[in-house]
Order: C-alpha cells, then sequence, then structure tokens
C-alpha cells in the first residue's frame, strides 16, 4: 500500500519561493537619510586691562539653544606673568547701550574650568568682568566663552 | 496493490499549515537588528614635551588639548645652564602668540611636577617663561605636560 505524499512539488515550491522573498526582504534597513552636518560649540577668547573699579564686557551671538560656559582663565599685572588670583566679578547678560545689562553673575577667582554656565536661547549676550573692590592697580584679564 | 490517495481538503490544510508554519519562524527573526557594537576603549593621559631655546626675557610654550575634563601637570625638566624660571598653564589669545597664564610657579627643573590644574575639554598652552634669571645667551628648557 503505497501512501501519497501530502505536498505535491509544485507546491513545495512554491512555499519555498515565499520563505525566499521573505528572507532577502528580512533586515533589510536601507532606509536613505538625509545626513546633518553636527555644529560644534564655538570657543571666543577676549582680553583686556581692567581698571581699579572697572569693568569690560563682551558680546557674543548664540545660533542655537544650549549651554555657555564662561571662564576667567587669566589675571596676571604683566605679561606673561606671574597670574594672580583676585577674586572678580564675572557676569553674562544682553548688551543694553554701551554696557551689559547682567542677568547672571558671581564672584570668581582665575582657573581653567568654567566658573560661570548657563542656558541660553538664540540671542546676542554680553559676558562682563568686573572689580569687587579686590583691585589695588591694572590687571590684564582673558576671558574664555564656549557657547552653541 | 492500488495508493491510498489522500483527500484534496486533506491536502490543501497540509499546504496551508506548512506555509503558516513557515511565516511562523520568519517573522520574529525579522528585523532582529541586534548588532554587536565595538565597546569603545577609554584613552588615558596623553604626554608631550617640548625642548626649546629661550631667550633673555623670552618664554617658550607649547599648545595641547584635553579631550575631556581632568587634570594637566607640568614639569619643568630641564633647563641648561641651570636656572629658575617661571611655569604656567593657561590658554592662547585669539591672536598673537601669547599663553594667557592662569596660574604660574618660580621653580628650578626637576623630575616631578612643579604645577597643575583642573581643566575642561579645549585647547590650551604650557611653557616657561624668563622671570629674569636668564643670562644673554639665553638658555635650552625641555618642559612636558600631562594631559587628559
Amino acid at each position: 500500500m503505497k501512501t501519497s505524499w501530502p505536498f505535491s512539488a509544485r507546491s513545495v515550491l512554491a512555499v519555498l519561493a515565499v520563505v525566499g522573498l521573505l528572507t532577502a526582504s528580512c533586515g533589510n534597513d536601507d532606509s536613505a537619510t538625509t545626513p546633518t552636518t553636527p555644529t560644534g560649540p564655538a570657543t571666543e577668547v577676549f582680553s583686556g586691562t581692567l581698571d581699579v573699579q572697572g569693568s569690560s564686557f563682551y558680546s557674543f551671538t548664540t545660533s542655537t539653544s544650549g549651554t555657555v560656559s564662561i571662564t576667567l582663565a587669566s589675571l596676571v599685572a604683566t605679561q606673561p606673568g606671574p597670574a594672580l588670583n583676585s577674586v572678580l566679578g564675572l557676569a553674562v547678560g544682553a548688551p543694553l547701550g554701551t554696557d551689559c545689562n547682567v542677568t547672571s553673575s558671581i564672584n570668581a577667582a582665575p582657573g581653567l574650568t568654567a566658573q560661570l554656565t548657563t542656558t541660553l536661547s538664540p540671542a546676542t549676550y554680553c559676558a562682563r568682568v568686573y572689580d569687587i573692590g579686590n583691585l589695588a592697580a591694572s590687571v590684564n584679564f582673558t576671558v574664555r566663552i564656549v557657547h552653541p | 496493490m492500488s495508493a491510498v490517495e489522500l483527500p484534496r481538503a486533506h491536502v490543501r490544510t497540509a499546504w496551508s499549515a506548512a506555509a503558516l508554519l513557515a511565516l511562523a519562524l520568519l517573522v520574529p527573526a525579522c528585523g532582529n537588528d541586534d548588532t554587536p557594537t565595538t565597546p569603545t576603549t577609554p584613552t588615558g593621559p596623553v604626554t608631550e614635551t617640548l625642548t626649546g631655546s629661550m631667550a633673555k626675557g623670552g618664554i617658550a610654550v607649547r599648545t595641547f588639548t584635553a579631550t575631556q575634563s581632568g587634570t594637566v601637570s607640568v614639569t619643568l625638566t630641564s633647563v641648561v645652564p641651570a636656572s629658575t624660571l617661571g611655569l604656567g598653564i593657561g590658554i592662547r589669545a585669539t591672536t598673537g602668540a601669547d599663553c594667557k597664564f592662569s596660574t604660574t610657579v618660580n621653580t628650578a627643573a626637576g623630575a616631578t611636577a612643579q604645577l597643575t590644574a583642573a581643566v575642561d575639554a579645549g585647547t590650551y598652552c604650557a611653557g616657561a617663561y624668563d622671570i629674569g634669571n636668564v643670562g644673554s645667551d639665553g638658555v635650552t628648557v625641555t618642559v612636558t605636560v600631562t594631559h587628559p
């Protein structure tokens, strides 16, 4: 007695064809994506002379919202040194007329890590450094601003 | 001897079951893109050396980039002829070759770091300068900087 296999050759081939099509399409994630141009933070350095009881500010513009870091990096009486560690005022705000309208401020000694960080929207701002009463003579300062 | 033929309905059912089984096996596997990623190896501190001649009243600095926040160590390794110099770490001004020192120390050459500073990721400069002890023939200095 002979038993027929329930699948004909044609049926088997059809199933295999379906399996083959599914396998070929599986994992095919070649979706074209538009490459984005990475925009890194910008670094600006401004230097100047700060007089006793004086102040100085520097305007900068942020292109996108993000973190702004301001570092009072250097304070010397004469270049290149010795470096001073006098505590000055360091602030950020928006330019107003011929000055900087401060919104955030701290008192800090010079260093190489940001003493003032804040999150800002795209706009024009200013970083201000000023004598809080600790200077006995004019000094040369350098401030670094890192912003988006 | 005669062959026993299965009913047509039985054949169609068997074929459908096979197709469904094939689909059931493929669907969970499709889209499984658990491609293992290569772990990134953390990079250790980098040591850079500056060797050069310094004239009377001069300065010798090297620019370096810290890829992450950490500690910078500066060693005045050699001064020939021996002399006490100023050693500093700072940032470059936007224009010119000046290194605006944030911290300085007066020191003779030695084997261990005479100056260290905490830094954010970014570009800095470190080096030595004449504090008034360099003769008219100048000196040859070697400064080693270790940074993240």
